[in-house]
């Protein structure tokens, strides 16, 4: 019966009589203590918690009866058990308040063993009634977070965003769980083995991360996310593998935590981690809810990452779409009006033969064979064009500028000498790593634009330089010029380029001049386009850029870079 | 010695002592304290009847009345606590009219009483 030892309140007004039940009580182990009157006692109960409350009947301020039916009135007071305290000659009174929800009644002067079996029987029911409600609390709690950990099971497989996946989750486990926060970490996709907070909740709050991150296998998410297995932790900063740094740079301070892995398809993918348990400590139960709720999120977060790559696929194969669209129809464009001459040529060849000079036959033959260079120059194109686009990695080889730009010249020969033009260049090339038919196509484009859009005659001027340009920024703008660089460069890039004494281009001229066949019309109308549309594809692949800094009456200069060896 | 014994077997009821004695495990020593508690506590709460009576007080009456007769039957005193338990049912129904006799009883009664709590404590 040791355990049925408890707090005791006596509510009596006449000290000499109760004094032999204080002492026996407290001889008994018993915590007493003692209100003179009704009014004392109520104000007792609700401060201090009571096992069991001894009340005599006959007091001043506020009776037996009163004391009873307020506590009977009363949740929180209710269930405490009350033994009459009534003399020998009171019993219809006793019996009174046993009909008012008495648990029993004493004499005085009270009998050492009636009152030892019925204390002791009362603070026994009250033990087990303690206890059953703990029980049926305590299921309650549980049927709660099993519905809700039902829920979100369901919920989380439904929703196909990654972020928001990762909100509903944290919201779940601290809901769930009980807790200030919780975060969800994912391995780093720049660098292998660190692990990156994707959210955390902290405080019911949203907290973006700026860039939290935990190095291999530091910190006791970084430990969980090697070990493969879930930890509880109910001091994190006593922890070994604890890391403060986190908590230095949220301002969060963790005290309590539980972690776990998540996995997906036989591999961890990341960490989620509970911290500061609202009450008490985060235990295997915990544990185990944290784990299951894991689960739905590892398979979400897969669904997620699977709709984003089809995602993914979908704007690619879109673009490509496009894009091939774009490309019937300027090999359509091109390609009809060389035919339609060829065509109209032969057309009149067989219609008036015999009527035609033999000057004028010449002349149409000329035109003809012309218009078929250019259609086998345009179909050239076109599948080098193919072959960049399909490429993946280019043979990178020590190119000798001089030579490849040597070839190019050659290759252009006739056009230079058809315009008069004036080609002036260095006499000193550099060396770059880089694929030279390729080099050399991005030439031959340069300088026939050039010379064709140049002044009359042409002069046309090539070069070099090497650029460091300022992070962040494309190759220096050229005197009241504007530059056309996708990107910044890295630092130190070979710039190559072509200057021309044109009428130079429009700011809105320059913006799509390199766009692969999107409104092709407009800029072929000056005559820039496939060819432009080539060079930037290749110069792209070999890891350069491609620029234009033009004034309109200042002439154009085009550019690409390639990246130092 | 004998007659001593004597005295205290007729006016304290052994069978109610020996179950204060219980009560208390026996500690003499608080047995004293609560013999001289009741000694210096009785007189006052008789005088506290004269009060009642003289004021026709039967609230007063009934209370103290009350708790002399709780008191004196821990002690085994019956015949004082049978009494007080008179003087209690009187003071319920509201009236302090032949109150003095009895209340004189009391007193004789507890004289007696007296004398044999306080053998009995020298006894302890």
């Amino acid at each position: 019966m040791t355990e049925n030892i408890g707090h005791v309140l006596i509510v009596d007004d006449d000290p000499l009589s109760i004094a032999p039940l204080v002492h026996r009580l407290e001889q008994q182990d018993h915590t007493v203590t003692v209100a003179e009157n009704g009014r004392q006692a109520l104000d007792m109960l609700y401060a201090q918690s009571f096992d069991l409350v001894l009340l005599d009947i006959l007091m001043p301020e506020m009776d037996g009866y009163q004391v009873l039916e307020h506590m009977r009135g009363d949740d929180t007071l209710r269930d405490i058990p009350v033994i009459v305290i009534s003399a020998v000659d009171e019993m219809e009174s006793a019996v009174k308040c046993i009909s008012m929800g008495a648990e029993d009644y004493l004499t005085k002067p009270f009998n050492p063993v009636l009152l030892k079996a019925r204390i002791g029987a009362s603070l026994e029911k009250k033990r087990l009634r303690d206890q059953e409600q703990a029980y049926l609390r305590q299921l309650q709690i549980e049927q709660e977070r099993l519905v809700l950990l039902n829920r979100m099971g369901r919920d989380l497989t439904a929703i196909l965003d990654l972020p928001q996946v990762i909100e509903r989750l944290l919201e779940a486990v601290i809901e769930i769980v009980g807790a200030e926060g919780a975060s969800v970490w994912l391995w780093d996709t720049e660098q292998p083995g660190n692990l990156v907070c994707q959210a955390a909740f902290q405080h019911g709050q949203r907290r973006t991360p700026h860039s939290l991150r935990l190095p291999s296998g530091q910190g006791i998410a970084g430990w969980v996310a090697e070990a493969g297995e879930g930890v509880l932790v109910s001091h994190a900063p006593d922890d070994p593998r604890f890391s403060p740094s986190i908590d230095r740079q949220t301002g969060f301070r963790t005290t309590s935590l539980l972690a776990v892995p998540l996995w997906a398809r036989r591999s961890v993918i990341g960490v989620l981690e509970v911290v500061n348990k609202l009450s008490g400590h985060f235990d295997q139960h915990d544990l185990a809810l944290v784990e299951t709720l894991a689960a739905s999120a590892a398979i979400a977060f897969h669904n997620a990452e699977l709709v984003e790559t089809l995602r993914q696929h979908t704007l690619e194969l879109e673009a490509r779409n496009e894009e091939l669209d774009a490309f019937a129809h300027t090999v359509a464009h091109d390609l009809k009006n060389p035919v339609s001459t060829i065509w109209g040529f032969a057309d009149t060849l067989e219609e008036s033969f015999s009527e035609l000079s033999e000057e004028s036959m010449r002349e149409y033959l000329h035109l003809m064979a012309q218009n078929g260079l250019k259609m086998n120059n345009i179909i050239d194109e076109l599948l080098l064009l193919a072959r960049v686009r399909k490429v993946e990695e280019v043979d990178l080889k020590p190119l000798d500028m001089a030579s490849t730009v040597a070839d190019a010249r050659e290759r252009i020969a006739y056009l230079a000498e058809e315009y008069q033009a004036d080609i002036i260049m260095p006499e000193v090339w550099p060396m770059v790593l880089s694929y030279g038919p390729w080099i050399e196509e991005v030439w031959v484009n340069y300088l026939s634009n050039a010379i064709r859009y140049g002044g009359r005659p042409p002069r046309v001027e090539l070069g070099f330089d090497v650029s460091t340009p300022q992070p962040g920024r494309g190759t220096e703008t050229g005197p009241g010029g504007t530059a056309h660089q996708a990107e910044s460069v890295s630092p130190l890039t070979l710039r190559f380029w072509v200057r021309d004494d044109g009428p130079g281009l429009t700011a809105e001229e320059q913006a799509r001049l390199f766009t692969p066949f999107t409104r092709l019309d407009q800029v072929r109308a000056k005559g820039h386009g496939l060819g432009l549309s080539i060079v930037r594809r290749i110069v792209e692949k070999l890891g350069g850029q491609v620029g234009v800094e033009s004034q309109v009456g200042q002439g154009s200069v085009f550019s690409f870079t390639l990246p130092s060896r | 010695m004998a007659t001593t014994q004597e005295g205290t077997m007729g006016l304290l009821d052994p069978a109610a002592l020996e179950n204060l004695q219980e009560m208390v495990g026996r500690d003499a020593e608080f047995m004293v304290e609560l013999i001289d508690t009741f000694l210096e506590d009785a007189p006052r709460m008789l005088g506290d009847m004269h009060q009642a009576l003289e004021g026709g007080d039967a609230e007063l009456l009934r209370r103290t009345a009350h708790s002399l007769k709780s008191n004196s039957a821990e002690f085994g005193a019956m015949a004082l606590s049978e009494l007080c338990r008179e003087l209690e049912t009187m003071g319920k129904a509201g009236t302090v009219e032949g109150a003095d006799e009895l209340i004189v009883r009391a007193e004789t009664e507890f004289s007696q009483v007296k004398a044999a709590l306080e053998t009995l404590r020298q006894g302890l």
